[in-house]
């Protein structure tokens, strides 16, 4: 008897008519709340990616890559250039000191300046770029008299990209295990061997994704290259200052307020192409990452 | 406290059903086996005196004194917090990466006293090897991750490179098993692998004393005996100092025994005695299980 008694206590009595359909219900709600807010995200994701893909598509030609803008027209070989050059620039500069300063406010976070290092990330994060791209105006271009240049528009993004790179090597490097470091230390290693042959290379791939963010972001920007690049119809002359370089946000900007359809052809074929880009770097990191997690 | 006189640990032991299995293999662990005991007991290898540890405010070591002799495995047993495995890594100081960690007291390492100002961490962490818990191997290949430590203080031209890498992994049991993947990357081997590969890398750089911290508690029996019977072929070469939770594994592997308890030193002396005669009734309730 006690076995048969204890069935029933084992196997839990279904839930009474009035139960279940409240669990139902709740549960059909829940699914079709995040369902529609899946469906809202995609929407607008699918529209923009639609509509800058089919419109930029029907841009795209050869003399697109050959030539150079003519007043409405031509192509954008000059701002496919000044892109190039632009981003170089800025990450040039601001993946040492990113690196630098995220490996600093890591490996020494008790050190005397690591909580000043981080909050000033923090608020570098926080600074919408058009104010970076003014305050660039005002000393580079203005006070320092280098007019729209390459150095101006490089330096002013590369202080964009600075934190999101220090950031991203700060996470990176606190993901590598403590056991790791002291196992170096145990065999003697000093602190500069720890992190340069240790801890750096263990982080290489979550940083890696940092940078290849940072460099999204740099081709992306378009407010501060207005206020410190200028923009210039024609190929870049070398010249670090007082010479004026074209990029691809700057197309999409202008040409698409310009009455004539060449204009709009170009802006929709920029738009093009720094989606793509964009799209690609996105992929890639996420790639690089999920190689990193197995 | 110490008892280190009668009845000294040479080839009887209590249990040890897995050592004993294996015969000795190298010349120089039967080597070792001959060597006049009395010479290695009267000038110990490591000489702790009266060790205090304080993280922060909390006092973790409160007078520690015992002494680690050379070419022999001393085991420190207790329950978890007893303050075992901070014993060790004053050793070799590694707790000095972390703020707010003091020590008091002596540790003499061939008469030199390494808790004083003046020493070369990073000298002193060649001389005393470390193996931790979780195997760690670097993210680099397996040749890599043993000659690191060698490259730090050595600048041996390739072949004898080679020949060091080689012999570690010997050493270690490791080398017939990755003799043929040198350039593969070091967390590619399984748990008990690594773990062997963190021994070799921590004998290629020939240090004089070898600290392990639970170094089987992370694997499985298997790669736990063969780690054991690795201890027993490296105190040839070594002092050994070894941290367990596994009494057995204590009873078996070790030559001496201390049972740590609250921070303090309970009892010390050959395994042997500790696990069939303790002094202590604290040792005694510990060993036969009643708390821990």
């Amino acid at each position: 008897m006690p076995a048969d008694q204890a069935i029933p206590v084992i196997t839990m009595a279904a839930p009474s008519g009035s139960r279940l359909l409240r669990r139902r219900i709740t549960s059909i709600a829940g699914w079709a709340l995040t369902g529609s807010a899946l469906a809202l995200l995609s929407s607008a994701m699918i529209w923009i990616l639609a509509m800058v893909f089919v419109r930029g598509v029907g841009a795209i030609s050869i003399d697109l890559f050959t030539t150079v803008t003519q007043g409405n027209g031509g192509g954008l070989l000059n701002a496919i250039e000044g892109t190039v050059v632009l981003s170089f620039g800025a990450l040039l500069l601001a993946v040492p000191f990113g690196l630098a300063a995220g490996t600093y406010v890591s490996e020494y976070p008790h050190g005397y300046w690591a909580p000043t290092v981080r909050f000033l990330a923090d608020i570098l994060v926080g600074v919408p770029s058009i104010v970076l791209g003014y305050v660039g105006y005002v000393t580079m271009v203005d006070w320092l008299g280098w007019n729209f240049s390459v150095a101006a528009g490089s330096i002013t993004v590369a202080v964009i990209c600075l934190p999101y790179i220090c950031r991203t090597t700060e996470l990176a490097l606190q993901q590598v295990p403590g056991s790791l470091r002291e196992a170096a230390f145990a065999l003697g290693a000093s602190e500069a061997r720890v992190i340069f042959s240790i801890c750096l290379p263990a982080a290489l791939p979550a940083v890696l994704t940092g940078i290849l963010l940072a460099l999204a972001i740099s081709v992306g920007e378009t407010a501060p290259l207005l206020y410190t690049a200028g923009w210039s119809s024609y190929m870049w002359n070398g010249q670090l200052t007082h010479s004026p370089i074209g990029y691809l946000t700057y197309a999409i900007w202008t040409f698409i307020n310009e009455p004539f359809e060449t204009a709009h052809r170009l802006a929709y074929a920029a738009a093009l192409l720094v989606t793509t880009f964009v799209l690609i770097v996105h992929v890639v990191s996420r790639f690089v990452f999920d190689r990193h997690r197995q | 406290m110490t008892d280190t006189t009668a009845n000294l640990p040479g080839t009887a032991r209590v249990l040890h059903p897995m050592t004993d299995a294996v015969p000795p293999s190298s010349a120089a662990t039967q080597e070792a086996t001959v060597k006049p005991i009395a010479t290695a007991l009267s000038d110990p290898k490591v000489s702790i005196k009266d060790v205090h540890f304080h993280y922060g405010a909390y006092h973790a070591l409160k007078g520690i004194t015992l002494p680690l002799q050379d070419h022999r495995v001393t085991a420190f047993i207790g329950p978890s917090g007893c303050g075992k495995s901070t014993l060790l890594r004053i050793l070799n100081r590694i707790y000095e990466l972390y703020p707010n960690q003091t020590v008091s007291g002596e540790v003499l390492v061939d008469g030199e006293n390494i808790l004083a100002s003046g020493i070369d961490l990073n000298l002193l962490r060649a001389k005393i090897g470390m193996v931790f818990q979780r195997p760690t191997p670097f993210p680099m290949s397996i040749y890599d991750n043993i000659a690191f430590g060698i490259r730090l203080y050595e600048k041996l031209p390739k072949s004898e490179l080679d020949d060091r890498v080689e012999l570690a992994l010997q050493r270690a049991a490791l080398w017939t098993e990755v003799k043929d993947k040198l350039r593969q990357s070091g967390s590619g081997l399984s748990g008990g692998q690594q773990q062997r590969l963190c021994i070799a890398r921590a004998i290629a750089v020939k240090p004089k004393v070898l600290l392990l911290d639970e170094p089987a508690s992370a694997l499985d029996p298997i790669s736990t005996q063969r780690i054991e019977e690795l201890i027993a072929e490296l105190k040839a070469d070594y002092c050994i100092a070894i941290v367990t939770h596994n009494m057995q594994q204590a009873a078996r592997s070790s030559d001496f025994t201390a049972f740590m308890y609250l921070g303090e030193l309970v009892e010390f002396g050959e395994t042997e005695r500790i696990f069939t005669h303790p002094k202590e009734r604290r040792t005694e309730d510990y060993i036969t299980g009643r708390f821990g």
